[in-house]
């Protein structure tokens, strides 16, 4: 019906799925997000309560990593955090699927912060941020290029896909039991690692990305 | 040491020769290969990922005060290690 509505054919929109189950995502966040402002009060309710921990919990993680401007990259960490946290969570429910566990909503999040943390870098810095590239001694400059050049590179794809492969292996990993093995109750261990991958995951992503915050805007004495 | 590591050799050489046999009767290539990588990843990861826990749970005992920081750092440490394993799954993903 929907495949009708939308003028293509069922194939191609269980293509689309990751587009849809994000778009679930966001759609819950923002209502959870608008209802709760609306009753914010100085004696906070159960589910504000929650919030306040989680927002609390992220800028205790800011100030260790970053230092006493992480408060400014609360937004961005934010976001991210709970998109990917509750995109991991909707995806073990038993018939929805996981916006993250296509490789392209992860490059999306992944390039997101990869251009984020450079453009904080060049703002901080201006353009001597690139002599962060050269290494401690100047001499050793023509080996650190290369070196670091290949390891900035190496950041979003290695974010991208570790939270592809670990939330999407999961579902793989319980199709083959469900299909080919047919054992009822197998899944159901891999299905908590799962779980616990879902949450882990998500505080890995945004751990990373406050290191690779802090390295750039970091100054050196 | 050597006899240990002979012995895993001579099993990765016969993987090949089967992978050889394999590749020549099916023409749609075998899955041999990704599949053994997949192996090595695996155990290495596995390895890898103890001598983290170990030394997590000897700092923890030697030190408990410092043990939310030290769960903390392994926490981090087995999710990075994890990420080598996924790579070579990233391969087999693409393979087939």
């Amino acid at each position: 019906m929907l495949a009708g509505i939308l003028g293509q054919d069922a194939h191609t929109l269980a293509l689309w799925d990751h587009v849809f189950a994000a778009i679930i995502v966001f759609t819950i966040l923002g209502t959870m997000s608008l209802v709760l402002k609306s009753k914010l009060s100085p004696i906070p309710g159960g589910f504000q309560q929650l919030m306040e921990v989680i927002v609390e919990g992220l800028l205790d993680m800011l100030d260790d990593n970053i230092g006493e401007q992480g408060k400014k990259y609360l937004p961005l960490v934010g976001t991210l955090a709970l998109f990917i946290f509750v995109a991991n969570f909707l995806g073990m429910v038993p018939s929805f699927s996981a916006a993250t566990g296509n490789f392209n909503t992860t490059v999306a999040c992944a390039l997101i912060v990869f251009i984020y943390y450079n453009y904080q870098g060049l703002k901080e810095h201006g353009l001597g941020y690139f002599k962060h590239f050269l290494g401690p001694v100047p001499a050793l400059a023509p080996i650190m290029l290369p070196i670091e050049i290949i390891s900035h590179m190496s950041r979003p794809f290695s974010l991208a896909v570790r939270l592809f492969c670990n939330i999407s292996g999961e579902h793989l990993v319980s199709m083959v039991f469900y299909t080919q093995l047919f054992a009822w109750l197998i899944p159901l261990p891999i299905m908590c690692i799962g779980l616990f991958a879902a949450f882990l995951q998500a505080f890995i992503f945004i751990m990373l990305t406050m290191v690779y915050i802090g390295g750039a805007i970091a100054h050196e004495h | 040491m050597y006899k240990f590591l002979s012995l895993v050799g001579m099993f990765l050489v016969s993987g090949v020769l089967l992978a050889a046999e394999g590749h020549a009767e099916a023409a749609g290539g075998s899955f041999f290969g990704p599949a053994m990588a997949m192996a090595v990843a695996a155990g290495l990861c596995g390895l890898g990922q103890g001598k983290a826990t170990m030394a997590a749970c000897e700092g923890i005992a030697r030190n408990p005060a410092a043990g939310g920081a030290i769960r903390t750092a392994m926490i981090i440490g087995l999710a990075l290690i994890e990420s080598l394993a996924l790579y070579v799954l990233l391969v087999v993903f693409v393979k087939t």
